[in-house]
């Protein structure tokens, strides 16, 4: 336990210092890389621990950039007003999405969250309501301001996205050693195995969904706000796509795995960008040996790590 | 009326597309539990490497008829091995793995193939030559009926009822059957389980080439993105037929392309996907198994 | 009497799998259920446990109806289970398996989980401590932080009854709990069997060790072709020319 906790204050002591070393551009991406890592982490509630196919996550991510520019833009409500608005609304689509499809086969399910995201980005596309834009997306979404400090400038940002990236961490980190997390990994085990125990299905799938949704959002609105733009390219299917790849590749229900995962997946192809058109193929090449050689993903889960109490003499 | 006889038409030509598309999906997913989202990027690859061929032929001065068959040929052949080879390398080392590792590496050769296609072809839209099919119109009650949709259709149906008899009347076609429902029955029955899995391959291949070049000779402009939505139509087509069923993905693949067909005449074309998903969703909800019923193994 | 079946008919598509079935189970009691392959017994567990709905007839536990009401509701009713094949969760250690049967004990809501407030650690704390006393109660003490998945079968199928038994149940159902053990794991399995009788738990098993039957059950019903030919004191089931015809060619 002590040994992990060195290796994550490592790990956000260098994220501290990281935006003074480099050029602007690479803090840009450091920003999207602990936004995206939020959403994968979010994914993973519902794909890695409750083991239910989603691929169509970005749907979450998108509702919460989408929330937080059109009630700012349109309606002048400040940013940091957005954030729970956000998470309220993104859950409660998770619950809305989840609720009809929640005991389709695995593959089916899989299918459905695609078709919601897709139709959702089509939504968006067609400018529905005539609140999303269109094609052209949102401009000019504004910053938060916490305290009357104006969260503006690029490296305030940076250290906002991982502030967020670092409660999400802590609340996975709760999920994982509660009633709650090991109820996930029951169903994702065996589902008859779990119900014969107490497990009630139906509640704890929607609950996942319901949460993952939630962090979600919560990383779309900060996406946002970095960008002060949104646009549904961000939130189509090819996205959920990533995110999805993200937690398998990283490692289902580990959290340095899917930090990893996000490493991986966005920020290596990212000192490729001269090899533009090789860089893709080579991507899929590698997704390919990747799984071959760590079907388990690369830093997968481990169990085992029981609270002291259950081994002392009584 | 004669609007809608008219979609009718189109939509079954597109249907037919659907459907050689939808068997490939419909059976390595009924025997292998896997969602091979690399097949949509062979069914566009066999488009390019058709288009290559026919304009060699043609520069080669062959006449018409035999450039024809020779892209037939040469592009079926060719994509049939490719698939083959797509599952010794990207599907088999897996199969003792969690499902969800298949599932990335299938997006993971999609991907491959799909900037594949663009390294060796360029990003740019590539065009098939028109009228490759000979083109004839006729006047039917006001309906536009050209030479191409019935080339398609009657080849389509011509090629499913084969792979039906196939399927139902030979012995390799029932060791597919078999290996379908158990496959640890079916290797205690001696049948070569490795063997059953290249055979649907090297089909289901087959079939999605040719549906390939029918959508290059059909709507002649190729992109290389263009694997994923063909891909995913056909994935849904195979689901609303009932997974597993070869009848039920032609089915299903005809049913879609009308719905397809009808959605962008009637609606319009920016809700298309979407719409076609809600159709989806519905029949997940209420009928998961399909028009036709589903055949996967259950493994209760 | 804490278990009743009523008349439970169970067809699946066409064919029947339970036919026209009655008994009831006395509390405390050690019943066992017994009959060729294919009988219906583990269709008839899992008629009770709630995975399928009687088609007509009911069940009745401790004077309530739960004649098709959802597994995880019978479950916190008081009625826990094992499976013939294992259903355990290989990935985690023994505790963290034998946890899960403390499931619907833990009263943290999934909000206590997320934010960790006092109820939650006072919960986590109560519940890993339960699960202490159910390892150390069937001698699984060594075993706490072993991963399940590398464990022995015979080591495996206890950890599957000290899960079962961490839900305090008061009707314990065994499907076949002596599959795959040795001579000497079964009779350690009776024992165990004994001390849960002791706990004042009912039992209802399963099992086709006859010798393990016989001695262990106190009352037995018998199945074929989905419908009880026959029920009785050991003595007399051993006795019957109905029963023995059933079992014909076998030991």
């Amino acid at each position: 336990m002590k040994k992990n906790f060195v290796w994550y204050g490592v790990f956000f002591v260098i994220a501290i210092i990281y935006p003074h070393f480099v050029n602007p551009s690479w803090v840009d991406i450091g920003t999207t890389f602990a936004l995206y890592s939020v959403v994968a982490l979010s994914q993973d509630i519902v794909l890695g621990k409750a083991g239910m196919f989603d691929m169509g996550h970005a749907t979450f991510f998108g509702i919460g950039a989408y929330t937080a520019a059109i009630l700012n833009t349109t309606y002048n409500i400040p940013i940091m007003y957005t954030i729970p608005i956000a998470i309220a609304l993104s859950a409660l689509f998770g619950i809305i999405i989840s609720w009809p499809i929640i005991h389709l086969r695995g593959d089916y399910l899989l299918v459905a969250t695609i078709g919601f995201n897709i139709i959702f980005y089509q939504a968006l596309q067609n400018n529905v309501f005539g609140l999303t834009g269109g094609p052209n997306g949102i401009f000019g979404i504004g910053t938060p301001v916490i305290f009357g400090i104006n969260i503006a400038s690029q490296k305030a940002i940076y250290y906002f996205a991982w502030f967020i990236l670092l409660i999400t961490m802590l609340i996975i980190y709760n999920i994982d050693k509660s009633k709650l997390g090991r109820a996930f990994h029951y169903l994702r085990e065996s589902e008859v195995a779990a119900e014969s125990f107490g497990v009630n299905k139906r509640f704890y799938k929607v609950l996942a969904f319901a949460l993952g949704a939630g962090l979600a959002s919560l990383a779309g609105v900060i996406f946002a706000v970095q960008y002060a733009a949104v646009s549904p390219e961000t939130f189509n299917f090819t996205q959920s796509v990533l995110f999805f790849t993200i937690v398998i590749v990283g490692g289902p229900s580990s959290i340095p795995g899917i930090l990893l995962g996000t490493f991986v997946m966005f920020v290596v192809p990212q000192f490729f960008r001269e090899f533009a058109t090789a860089r893709y193929f080579v991507f899929g090449i590698a997704m390919i040996l990747t799984m071959i050689l760590r079907p388990q993903g690369i830093w997968p889960v481990r169990f085992g790590k029981l609270p002291k109490y259950i081994f002392k003499e009584s | 009326m004669e609007i809608f006889l008219q979609q009718i038409v189109n939509g079954l030509a597109i249907g037919s597309i659907y459907a050689l598309v939808a068997i490939g999906y419909t059976m390595v997913y009924g025997v292998m539990k896997l969602i091979n989202f690399a097949h949509g990027d062979l069914v566009a690859l066999a488009a390019y490497v058709g288009l290559t061929v026919l304009m060699q032929a043609f520069g080669m001065h062959i006449t018409n008829l035999w450039a024809i068959i020779l892209m037939f040929v040469i592009t079926a052949l060719f994509i049939s091995l490719f698939g083959v080879v797509l599952e010794r390398l990207a599907y088999r080392p897996l199969r003792k793995a969690p499902r969800l590792s298949a599932v990335v590496s299938a997006l993971g050769a999609s991907l491959a193939i799909e900037n594949g296609i663009m390294l060796i072809w360029g990003p740019n839209i590539k065009v098939f030559p028109s009228n490759v099919f000979p083109n004839m119109r006729w006047h039917i009650s006001g309906v536009v009926i050209n030479s191409t949709q019935i080339a398609i259709l009657l080849l389509s149906v011509i090629l499913m009822l084969a792979l039906y008899i196939f399927i139902n009347k030979t012995k390799i076609g029932t060791a597919i059957r078999a290996t379908a429902i158990d496959q640890d029955a079916a290797k205690l029955m001696g049948i070569n389980v490795n063997g059953i899995i290249i055979a649907i391959f090297a089909l289901g291949s087959f079939l999605g080439s040719i549906g390939g070049l029918f959508i290059g000779i059909y709507y002649r402009e190729l992109y290389f993105q263009m694997g994923w939505i063909y891909g995913l139509n056909a994935f849904i087509a195979a689901i609303i037929g009932g997974i597993g069923n070869i009848p039920g993905a032609m089915l299903g693949g005809m049913l879609l392309g009308i719905f397809n067909v009808l959605i962008a005449g009637y609606v319009s074309n920016g809700w298309s996907e979407a719409l076609t998903f809600v159709l989806l969703i519905i029949i997940l909800i209420i009928k998961p198994t399909g028009i036709l019923g589903e055949r996967v193994a259950e493994k209760v | 009497m804490l278990l009743q079946l009523n008349n439970v008919l169970k067809t699946f598509g066409g064919i029947v799998a339970i036919n026209n079935l009655s008994f009831e189970i006395k509390e405390n009691q050690i019943l066992g259920l017994i009959g060729p392959n294919g009988a219906g017994k583990t269709t008839v567990f899992n008629c009770i446990t709630g995975i399928y709905k009687p088609d007509k007839g009911s069940v009745y536990f401790n004077g309530k109806d739960i004649t098709g009401l959802k597994p995880h509701i019978i479950s916190k009713l008081g009625i826990a289970r094992t499976f013939q094949n294992i259903r355990l969760f290989p990935s985690m250690s023994v505790a963290e398996n034998i946890m899960a049967g403390r499931h619907a004990k833990c009263r943290q809501t999934w909000f206590d989980s997320l934010i960790r407030t006092p109820k939650y650690f006072r919960d986590e704390k109560e519940n890993w401590l339960k699960v202490k006393y159910f390892i150390g109660l069937l001698n699984l003490s060594e075993y706490t932080s072993a991963i399940v998945g590398s464990l022995p079968y015979g080591i495996q199928r206890k950890i599957e009854i000290a899960r079962a038994l961490a839900s305090e149940p008061k009707l314990l159902i065994l499907d076949e709990p002596a599959a795959g053990l040795n001579n000497k794991e079964t009779q350690e399995l009776v024992d165990l069997i004994y001390q849960i009788k002791d706990m004042g738990i009912t039992i209802l098993l399963i099992e086709h060790d006859m010798d393990m039957m016989m001695s262990l059950a106190e009352y037995i019903i018998v199945m074929n072709f989905g419908e009880k030919i026959a029920e009785g004191i050991p003595k007399d089931i051993q006795s019957n020319p109905q029963v023995i015809e059933a079992y014909l060619g076998s030991e």
